[in-house]
């Protein structure tokens, strides 16, 4: 039973994890563009 | 050669698909949230389908149903792994950095896919093996696959902005795909001399199993399909800003 709750659990967290880092990167990147008066992508 | 040409087709399917989607930047990046909204309904009825349909199997027990999350990220990581390879061709085709930002996103998320099958296959393969790994011929060459692309990204974050390093970096994404039908037939290859168990269908699975199964493997592309989308926004962003 712990082998199966650690597969499903590493890899929701890498999936969920990858997905968080994208959205704050994003985020940041999109605040950099809008203060430098870019716009939004 | 039957069973090749249907793995072929499906595939050919799915990259099809996605290069429509790519070949127009803004037709991908705003795909995103309709991805994740299709993403998380088809986990959770994948999650549900793997507590209240599927079987525990008599021989593995529990443990066997490690199976609906490990196999679902092979095809996975291989589609990121052949669009690394259909934006460089883009690329080297039109020479416009979105192909390339099209490849570097794909590959990312390739890799991340095929850490998951690295990871989730020996934790299945401790209790049932009694070993985490063996140097046997489908994982070895799905280590070999991980490094290849694993290599790539690296070289990306080395590589100077360059239309000649985006060029070479095309060209070993493309020539990295020749990895991939080793690694699917390595157990065919191996003659049974591997540990390793063989291509699911092969294996007349009862409806039971492979609902979860096939539901996982629509889940996953659609997970992969919104990483994909948010990632290629991230590299937009980026080259905007540089």
């Amino acid at each position: 039973m712990s082998y199966l709750v650690a597969a499903y659990t590493i890899t929701a967290a890498a999936l969920l994890g990858y997905a968080f880092w994208l959205r704050r990167k994003r985020r940041e990147l999109l605040d950099r563009s809008n203060r430098s008066g870019g716009g939004p992508a | 050669m039957e069973e090749a040409l249907r793995y072929a087709g499906v595939g050919l399917v799915a990259t099809a698909a996605l290069t429509w989607l790519a070949a127009d930047e803004a037709r991908a990046i705003r795909s995103a949230r309709v991805a994740g909204v299709l993403a998380l309904a088809l986990l959770a009825l994948w999650f549900g389908a793997v507590i209240w349909v599927a079987p525990i199997e008599r021989a593995q027990g529990i443990v066997q149903k490690i199976f609906y999350v490990h196999v679902p990220c092979a095809p996975v990581a291989y589609l990121g792994f052949v669009m690394t390879a259909v934006g460089g061709i883009g690329f080297l085709w039109r020479r416009d950095a979105h192909w390339d930002r099209v490849a570097i996103s794909s590959a990312e998320v390739g890799v991340l896919f095929c850490t998951l099958i690295l990871v989730t296959g020996p934790i299945w393969a401790k209790p049932v093996w009694n070993h985490w790994w063996v140097w046997d011929l489908r994982l070895t060459s799905t280590l070999v696959l991980w490094f290849i692309y694993a290599a790539y990204l690296f070289l990306r974050t080395l590589s100077s902005g360059t239309d000649e390093a985006r060029a070479f970096a095309s060209i070993y994404g493309i020539l990295g795909t020749a990895a991939i039908p080793f690694v699917f037939f390595a157990v065919d290859l191996a003659q049974g001399k591997t540990l390793h168990p063989s291509n699911p269908a092969r294996e007349g699975l009862p409806a039971s199993m492979l609902v979860p199964l096939l539901l996982g493997f629509v889940a996953f592309a659609c997970v992969f399909w919104y990483l994909f989308a948010r990632r290629l926004e991230v590299a937009k962003l980026e080259a905007r800003q540089s």
